[in-house]
């Protein structure tokens, strides 16, 4: 189980872990998930687990999940939603088909979020950060802390991975995932079968552009 | 009127997709223009489109003057710098913008004189809204046969860059036209002051037709009158959206297919409104010919701070039926503008991207050495003795004015006895390097270099036909990488190019920065990975780049610990030096522009969360007059200052090698310098106007390759520590920036500091601008690993916290005892991780003071990124405290500048690095 100084920026408790310092759900309405919300002990929370559940959607379909990252949780959306409500830890977030793009919307303190996947080309998955209160796009990697350094293969063929490749220095290992795999779900299984310590979803953060 | 058969279908065309637009154009023997106007037609926003197109028949360029060009990234370009645009572009940039005007005129020859006077309408505008300009135009009553150019003066109460920006100082009625226009935009200021006036006039005329006689008529003064917002208007209510257009990713394939994935990212503080993306495809490298090939895609609205990928697919085989013979094609990526963004900004809504076909019809991948340009051992550099950056003495660079002597790297001694870079290992973390380029190929570090896109046995190639240790770039309008190369590592007395600062430094490149799977590269580029590549045997990595995102924090496992493990594990335990481009935002005021950003900057260096790492090397950069250059991002988290030019058309840039090729390269955009001296870089191998803080940072990282090669034991510590100590204090006089608010005097931004520890710091300089041969008599003197263990504190936390006064510029100051640290320990850097809540946190600035009394702004009031956003929760870093005592009573203070919005102080605490000086 991760603690909290792994997490660096964030004391949250990892999902499935049985403890909280406080719920996912109360966090985002409290504020950012930051790094001064002290580990209170290993009270269980019902809206915690609310939130660690797979989310409803508003008929059949995939649904967004919350997932941990390198900088607290975010919710995944699903990258073929259809159009319709996702609700999840007491978010709500709208799907529409528009103008060839899949938007999401999502209402949170005060504040519309949006983004848009364009309907063309590879399929991409957006994730509303709560640490930054921002969607943000889901990379295809997942950033793994493995139980033995000799798990990277197996997990790799497991999962159906396209690559997997381990930093000893660093003490974890990226999975590279393919386009149609959603990180969250294999993040969650990877997790709940105790294959690995630890699973983060990477979110693809600012954009870096040459000076 | 006269038309160009092709350019008449080019306008054609884009009437038919919108009744809206309008044109002129005007063909007097064997010149051919096009001029287009912008209007205030259809209910749009003055874009600041006004272009003028000419089109020299022989010559075959098209030069549009007045427009400014924000270049393929952020780096900034000089207004009044030409870029070469065919016609038909230019019609559809208007279509675009929907400012494109017909005058119906015709075409016969004209009279060779005329009057000029001057108008400006409206005659008064709000301070408030800045949004709303002024447009100055000149009028003649009959047009000429030459261009007439016409000077422009302001006087009056009002003050130019305090009070309004006049978009141009000089005007060109172009032969044949009768009427030229600029903008003159309010500039939202801090002072009650009341209306103001300014007057422009006529001031010089000119015409390149030695028989036009072109005289100043009346009214040869225009009037306008600048209305008062009051005191701290509410500026907050002209916050708007600026969409930016980027080229994006490439992707290749095997079948034949070239894939574009733009992006648009709006970088205001609002979200943006529908519009649209233009993608065209020109085979021509001078943009003369029409479009091969066009695109229109849809962009919805974009969240403030947000970015969007489209992806866009253009086959080749598409293309070749266009334009079967060709070779090298020229895509241009054009985001029209929103309701609501800035008009006559100088940043644009454009990027491109260029690649070439080999004789198999396949994107060119792979470096070819040129068959020109072959060195020429033991002969002198021909572009040395204009290098500024090196020894300075005020030559000009190919720029129309030059600098102050001895503002440069100060390495006069160690150009003639070295060190040189000899064995140290140098990778440019970047967008590709051109391995083979005739002035880098001899530094190249053969197999060294890795390119994240080529396909191995794990991974499907996203560049199908590139190879792994060839990271060239396949975009050949601009190689970011290959010129920051240059200006670290360009060797030297080869009979050709320049000189780098560190001439035989084993030189790789990495291309991060064109990584399409960015996550995976980010570790293996920067000293991670012992395969695929290698990166654990790199000394010295140059990371000239920097984020577009807003206040954020570095990811601790995917960021943090990459970095921290390079400065633990490296070199055998001595450290990688990484040295980082501080960041180009100074003048970058996207949604909120205060006249009292002019002195303090826009965009601060701390909006990079890997700028707020103690593990970097932070680099800002200064012109050659020895000021910080214009553009160049502050902050408190700068470590030192290194060249880094202005414009090169004007004042001096940085003569640095290019992409290779007449038509390729920034030389081919630009048309300053170099560019446009064919008889000394005939082969279009080198360019004069590089800049950004892109540049200063490879300057300083060769820098530190030199204390390597002359220090091998010297861990990264110790770099650092050497340049801090030998730094030298540049633009000494340069004073604090002090205002009232709420009617109390607030600092903003500090003087020139010396701290308790004897260190000299500006937020503009950090410890001041690198000095190569004092750094390296230091070194020599200097005990390697002798500062201490390096240690880092856990966080000190505050108490709670308690409310912000809005509106004053005494602010709220929170106090913190720092004890327990040993006495004798030495501050190397300190974090700031603040948490407030606070509805417009654009408001705050953010100051720390030691318990030395050392004060430091780790965050100005009226950050550009902040704008908008709402709450915090950020981790800052100060250098300004290097070598003082950590134990004490810290004060915070925050201070709420701009009234209507209040906030609280939540929580705050720090964390020490710490060391042990002697």
């Amino acid at each position: 189980m991760r603690t909290s100084r792994s997490k660096g920026l964030t004391n949250a408790c990892p999902p499935q872990s049985g403890c909280a310092d406080t719920s996912i759900a109360e966090r985002s309405h409290q504020g950012r998930a930051g790094s001064f919300a002290p580990m209170r002990g290993r009270a269980v929370l019902a809206t915690c687990l609310a939130a660690l559940l797979p989310g409803l959607a508003a008929g059949d379909g995939p649904s967004a999940l919350m997932a941990a990252t390198g900088r607290g949780y975010a919710l995944v959306m699903p990258s073929d939603a259809a159009p319709g409500v996702l609700t999840t830890g007491g978010l709500r977030i709208e799907v529409a088909i528009e103008n060839g793009f899949r938007t999401f919307r999502l209402q949170h303190r005060g504040r519309l979020h949006t983004a848009h996947a364009s309907l063309d080309g590879p399929p991409r998955r957006f994730a509303f950060d709560l640490g930054r209160e921002r969607f943000d796009e889901v990379a295809q990697t997942l950033l793994l802390r493995l139980k033995a350094e000799g798990d990277l293969a197996g997990i790799i063929a497991q999962t159906g991975a396209l690559s997997g490749k381990s930093y000893p220095a660093l003490g974890w290992a990226l999975l590279r995932l393919p386009a149609e795999a959603n990180p969250a779900e294999v993040a969650h299984r990877l997790e709940s079968e105790g294959l690995v310590d630890s699973a983060e979803v990477q979110l693809k953060g600012p954009m870096y552009v040459p000076q | 009127m006269y038309l160009s058969k092709r350019l008449l279908s080019v306008l054609r065309f884009c009437k038919a997709l919108n009744p809206d637009v309008i044109f002129s154009s005007l063909e007097v023997g064997e010149v051919r223009f096009a001029k287009i106007r912008a209007t205030e037609r259809a209910g749009r926003n003055r874009v600041g489109c006004l272009a003028l197109a000419r089109r020299q028949t022989g010559a075959r360029r098209l030069a549009v003057l007045q427009h400014r060009l924000l270049g393929v990234w952020q780096r900034p370009y000089a207004g009044g710098s030409t870029m070469r645009l065919p016609g038909w572009l230019i019609g559809v940039l208007c279509l675009l913008a929907g400012v494109c005007e017909d005058d119906g005129g015709g075409g016969a020859t004209p009279p060779s004189s005329a009057i000029a006077t001057i108008s400006i309408a409206p005659d008064a505008v709000d301070e408030g809204n800045v949004q709303q300009s002024a447009t100055v135009v000149v009028q003649l009553d009959a047009p000429v046969t030459g261009d007439v150019t016409v000077g422009l003066a302001t006087e009056g109460h009002a003050v130019a860059g305090e009070d309004y920006s006049l978009a141009d100082s000089e005007l060109t009625v172009a032969a044949g036209q009768t009427q030229a226009e600029t903008l003159l935009t309010p500039i939202l200021d801090v002072v009650d002051e009341g209306p103001e006036q300014v007057e422009i006039r006529i001031d010089g005329i000119s015409s390149t037709a030695p028989a036009d006689e072109v005289i100043i008529g009346e009214p040869s003064t225009a009037r306008l009158t600048i209305l008062d917002a009051g005191r701290f208007p509410n500026a907050k209510a002209a916050l708007a959206p600026d969409l930016l257009a980027f080229a994006g990713d490439l992707v290749i394939t095997t079948d034949g297919s070239v894939r574009f994935h733009p992006n648009v990212y709006n970088w205001g503080a609002v979200r943006s409104t529908p519009t649209r993306l233009l993608v065209a495809v020109n085979d021509q490298p001078d943009w003369s010919g029409p479009a091969v090939a066009t695109r229109e895609i849809n962009v919805p609205a974009i969240d403030a701070k947000g970015g969007l990928q489209i992806t866009e697919e253009l086959r080749l085989d598409t293309l070749r039926s266009f334009s079967p013979e060709a070779r090298d094609y020229y895509v241009l990526f054009h985001v029209d503008e929103v309701a609501g963004e800035r008009p006559g900004r100088s940043y644009t809504n454009q990027d491109f991207l260029g690649f070439s076909l080999d004789a198999d019809g396949r994107v060119v991948l792979r470096c070819r050495p040129s068959a020109t340009g072959t060195a020429d051992l033991g002969a002198a550099d021909p572009f040395a003795a204009e290098q500024w950056h090196l020894v300075n003495s005020g030559q000009q660079a190919y720029a129309r004015s030059g600098g102050t002597p001895g503002e440069d790297l100060g390495m006069a001694a160690s150009l003639t006895a070295g060190p040189t870079g000899r064995g140290v290992k140098l990778a440019i973390v970047d967008d590709g390097l051109e391995l083979c380029h005739p002035d880098l190929a001899a530094n190249i570090e053969a197999g060294a270099s890795y390119n994240f896109n080529a396909a191995d046995n794990l991974n499907t190639a996203e560049w199908a036909g590139a190879r792994r240790d060839d990271p060239l770039q396949p975009s050949t309008l601009g190689g970011h990488g290959t010129s920051v190369a240059g200006v670290a590592a360009a060797a030297m007395d080869n009979g050709i190019g320049g000189r780098g600062v560190a001439p035989e430094v084993r030189l790789r490149g990495y291309n991060l920065l064109a990584a399409i799977d960015w996550q995976s590269a980010f570790p293996d580029a920067l000293g991670a990975s012992p395969a695929g590549p290698d990166s654990t045997d790199v000394d010295v990595f140059n990371l000239s780049f920097g984020s577009l995102g807003g206040e954020n924090n570095a990811d601790p496992d995917s960021d943090v610990s990459v970095f921290r493990n390079g400065v633990r594990n490296l070199r055998q335990g001595r450290g990688a030096i990484y040295v980082k481009a501080a960041g180009n935002g100074f003048n970058a005021c996207r949604s909120l522009h205060r006249s009292v950003n002019n002195e303090i900057g826009c965009v601060a260096a701390n909006g990079d969360a890997l700028n707020n790492l103690p593990y970097l090397v932070v680099v800002g950069g200064f012109n050659a007059a020895g000021r910080k250059a214009s553009y160049a991002s502050a902050g408190a988290n700068l470590w030192v200052s290194a060249p880094s030019g202005e414009f090169g058309g004007r004042d001096p840039a940085i003569i640095t090698t290019d992409q290779m090729g007449v038509n390729r390269g920034y030389d081919n955009l630009v048309e300053l310098g170099l560019a446009v001296r064919p008889s000394l870089n005939p082969d279009g191998h080198y360019v004069s106007t590089f800049n950004g803080t892109s540049a200063s940072s490879p300057a300083a990282a060769a820098a530190v390759a030199l204390l390597l090669e002359a220090g091998p034991r010297l861990t990264w510590r110790d770099v650092k520590h050497i340049l801090a100590k030998t730094a030298r204090k540049i633009d000494p006089e340069i004073p604090a920036v002090r205002y009232g608010f709420g009617g109390v005097a607030y600092t903003m931004q500090l003087p020139w500091v010396t701290n308790a520890a004897g260190y000299h710091f500006h937020n503009w300089y950090g410890f001041g601008a690198v000095h190569v041969d004092d750094a390296l008599a230091f070194a020599a003197s200097h005990q390697p690993d002798s500062l201490g263990e390096f240690r880092e504190t856990q966080a000190f936390t505050s108490g709670p916290g308690s409310r912000i006064p809005d509106h004053d510029g005494g602010g709220l100051t929170a106090t913190m005892n720092v004890g327990g640290l040993p006495a004798n320990a030495s501050i190397e850097a300190v974090t700031l991780e603040i948490d407030v809540t606070h509805p417009f946190t654009n408001d705050l600035g953010i100051h720390l003071i030691s318990p030395s009394g050392t004060e430091s702004v780790l965050n100005p009031a009226f950050n550009e990124i902040l704008a908008g956003d709402a709450n915090l929760d950020w981790q800052l870093l100060s250098n300004a405290f290097y070598g003082e005592a950590p134990n004490g009573e810290w004060r915070l203070k925050v201070v709420d500048a701009a009234p209507g919005d209040a906030g609280r102080l939540n929580r705050w605490s720090l964390r020490f690095a710490l060391g042990t000086h002697p």
